[in-house]
């Protein structure tokens, strides 16, 4: 579990002196951007399918314990094993459990944001499971032995030749350069490994209550594979993914596709229900479900936090966002990044350990815009910025207001609500100026406490003469 | 303990919700209109055209075949032009009629079962029959169960799917509205299939610089023959 401080202003100065990632960034975000827009205008109801999947996972959040309950009830009926983790430990507690108890030696695993989050790769390792990721992106990270930048597309930080380069040192294989290549030996190695494991693990895009039925929505087949060739399939999900009805995901589905890159449908979608039935020929013999708190149960209590529990984890805002653009996912680190890191990370991993992270923004609300279950972004960064200017986190340069901070935002306040005092600071401020105009006529350096802003922004020059005594020339004539 | 776990889970999300751990009201779970799209039945050539321009928009390739004579004598052809030595096959009623296995066995080729690893990972060829199909994404939908294997369509490097015209529906409401009152019917969840999987096109990844590549884990090959 993550227990340093993460550190975003320096993560992503260093990512913004990197011109091989800005150009990756560059590229993927542009694309990914381009194909939602494409599949956004090409369906007339999606403005009202997003309305319609936010007002679903509103009902379902605020009804959680109903609808996990009915999805427990379900799956059992149908021959699978629920099983309750309040931490991510706990979680690869039980899943090492259910490998020992069915003396697995090998897993295979299809891309799950969940299972990163609890290192659960890390913990069978140690239990002397041998684990491969099999999703291609999730693969070539492994075998990097890095975490994945980018929710959809995890190695796209990487270039054709960092992955050629590691493939070759790693699988001792020649210096291929070409994706295909790449992608055949992967597929080649990868394909011993699916048809000798004895367990598969995967994670869950929706949960369905009314049936107990899990999706996985995929394109390389991976995911196919592990929940189907293994004898033992285990999915881990976090109490937030369940949706109350089998219809809903006529509604879920086109939404989370379209937004997350930009095709009508993926390849392939699964829909578990359960194990094998005792006339199926193949299929895995168990079904698990691991079903994880780690600090949801936190964000769900707040009221105004609760809408970042109905994300569907599509990427959407990580591919609008200017500033995840510009620095990628490594910058926020952790697993999640981008404007959904940004609120979820500091909630899950406590204010104190990412109180940068609210700040990483503008504010422009690109991503409340393009999220598919209307994320009130906005309004989620700024409660959290609030909880840490509050000192809801104790240590660390920005967890709390120090008293210098405390009095300069008590004096802004009143300078800002007394018509006399603005006008005199602003009188005064004209003639204080000087001495820090740069020659482009701006103040891009002033000293301490300024510098504060000024170390990342411009100021604009104080006018002569200041807007509302032009107006009152303005309104005479 | 996993009983444990759950008790405090569901304790931290009624308090959570609801400031009580009383037992919240419970709540009937409300039926949805799947949004059903417009009533007039939409004609099946339209459906059928429609299937296909998708399908090769998402590199998968169709055929429209009259007769189910022309049906076997396809896949026997395809086969034969793929030169694999062994394939699978599901035994739908239509394929039994047809006696395709048969037709394929005595062509020489060896039938591989799919309870069998080894043998399934040595199959050039899955052949299945689609349960339905959308016609606006190019999508085909099928159902496990004990004559319908997973591994058919996911295994071997090209699969074949057969597509009766009349099950293609227009688009994914349609389909979820088929498949809801289909649920309702069924007097529980356990008849539902262990596993459907919708299958659109052959395998793709573009995690390699965005580059589009098909034919990673699953098929590299999706052909769909289709009985109008």
């Amino acid at each position: 579990m993550q227990t340093r401080k993460l550190n975003f202003k320096k993560q992503s100065s260093a990512a913004l002196t990197d011109q091989n990632l800005r150009k990756a960034l560059k590229n993927t975000t542009d694309r990914f951007r381009a194909s939602r827009k494409r599949a956004y205008d090409e369906l007339e109801e999606f403005e009202n399918l997003r309305t319609r999947a936010r007002e679903i996972k509103k009902e379902t959040i605020e009804h959680l314990d109903f609808y996990l309950e009915m999805l427990e009830e379900n799956v059992t009926k149908v021959g699978g094993k629920v099983h309750w983790a309040l931490d991510g430990e706990e979680a690869c507690r039980i899943i090492v459990r259910i490998a020992r108890g069915n003396r697995v030696k090998s897993v295979v695993k299809s891309k799950s944001m969940a299972t990163e989050e609890i290192e659960l790769n890390h913990a069978l390792e140690e239990a002397g499971i041998k684990t491969v990721e099999t999703d291609l992106g999730e693969y070539i990270i492994q075998l990097a032995k890095e975490r994945p930048s980018h929710i959809i597309a995890p190695a796209i930080h990487k270039s054709k030749e960092d992955i050629s380069r590691l493939f070759s040192e790693k699988l001792n294989i020649p210096y291929y350069t070409e994706p295909q290549q790449l992608t055949k030996v992967a597929r080649e190695r990868l394909r011993s490994e699916f048809l000798n494991a004895d367990m598969g693990v995967s994670g869950v895009n929706f949960a369905v209550a009314e049936t107990g039925t899990i999706v996985v929505v995929e394109n390389e087949g991976n995911a196919r594979l592990s929940t189907t060739v293994p004898r033992v399939h285990v999915a881990v999900m976090g109490i937030e993914k369940v949706i109350p009805r089998f219809g809903d995901l006529s509604i879920f589905l086109p939404v989370l596709v379209r937004s997350a890159t930009g095709q009508k449908i993926s390849t392939y979608i699964s829909f578990i229900t359960g194990p094998k039935r005792k006339s199926d020929m193949d299929g895995p013999e168990e079904f698990h479900l691991v079903i994880m708190d780690n600090g949801r149960s936190k964000i769900l209590a707040s009221e105004e936090m609760r809408e970042s529990l109905y994300c569907i984890r599509c990427g959407a805002c990580l591919n609008i966002c200017p500033v995840y653009r510009q620095v990628g996912g490594h910058s926020y680190g952790w697993v999640y990044s981008g404007p959904i890191g940004a609120i979820i990370t500091p909630q899950l991993l406590g204010v104190e350990k990412a109180p940068e992270l609210p700040f990483a923004s503008s504010l422009c609300g690109a991503c409340k815009d393009v999220c598919p279950v209307k994320i009130d972004f906005p309004k989620v960064l700024l409660e959290l910025r609030k909880r840490v200017v509050e000192g809801e986190g104790k240590n660390g340069r920005r967890g709390g207001a120090g008293l210098f901070e405390r009095l300069l935002v008590r004096f802004w306040r009143l300078s800002m609500e007394s018509k006399t005092a603005y006008g005199l600071l602003s009188s005064l401020s004209y003639f204080l100026q000087f001495p820090w105009l740069s020659k482009n006529g701006k103040l891009d350096s002033l000293p301490y406490p300024f510098s504060e802003w000024t170390n990342d922004r411009d100021f604009p020059a104080v006018a002569k003469t200041p807007f509302r005594k032009r107006w009152k020339e303005i309104s005479k004539a | 303990m996993s009983r444990d776990s759950r008790k405090e889970i569901l304790t931290r999300i009624r308090t959570g919700l609801y400031g009580s751990t009383d037992l919240h009201q419970q709540k009937e779970i409300i039926p949805q209109t799947t949004g059903v799209s417009a009533e007039h039945p939409v004609e099946k050539s339209i459906l059928v055209n429609q299937f296909v321009e998708e399908l090769s928009k998402a590199s998968g390739n169709a055929k429209i075949v009259e007769t189910e004579d022309g049906i076997r004598d396809f896949i026997i052809a395809f086969v034969d032009e793929h030169g694999t030595s062994s394939f699978a096959i599901w035994e739908s009623d239509l394929i039994q009629r047809l006696q395709i296995r048969d037709g394929l066995e005595n062509k020489g080729l060896k039938l591989a079962y799919p309870d069998n690893k080894k043998e399934m990972a040595d199959a050039g060829i899955g052949i299945t029959e689609a349960d339905f199909a959308i016609a606006d994404t190019g999508t085909i939908v099928l159902f496990a169960d004990e004559k319908q294997p997973r591994s058919v369509s996911l295994i071997p490097p090209v699969h074949l799917a057969i597509v009766r015209s009349h099950v293609i529906v227009r688009n994914i409401n349609d389909l979820f509205a088929t498949l809801v009152n289909s649920i309702s019917e069924k007097s529980s969840t356990e008849e539902i299939t262990s596993c459907m999987t919708f299958i659109t096109g052959p395998s793709r990844t573009a995690d390699i610089e965005l580059n589009l590549t098909l034919g990673v884990h699953g098929p590299r090959e999706l052909f769909v023959l289709i009985l109008s």
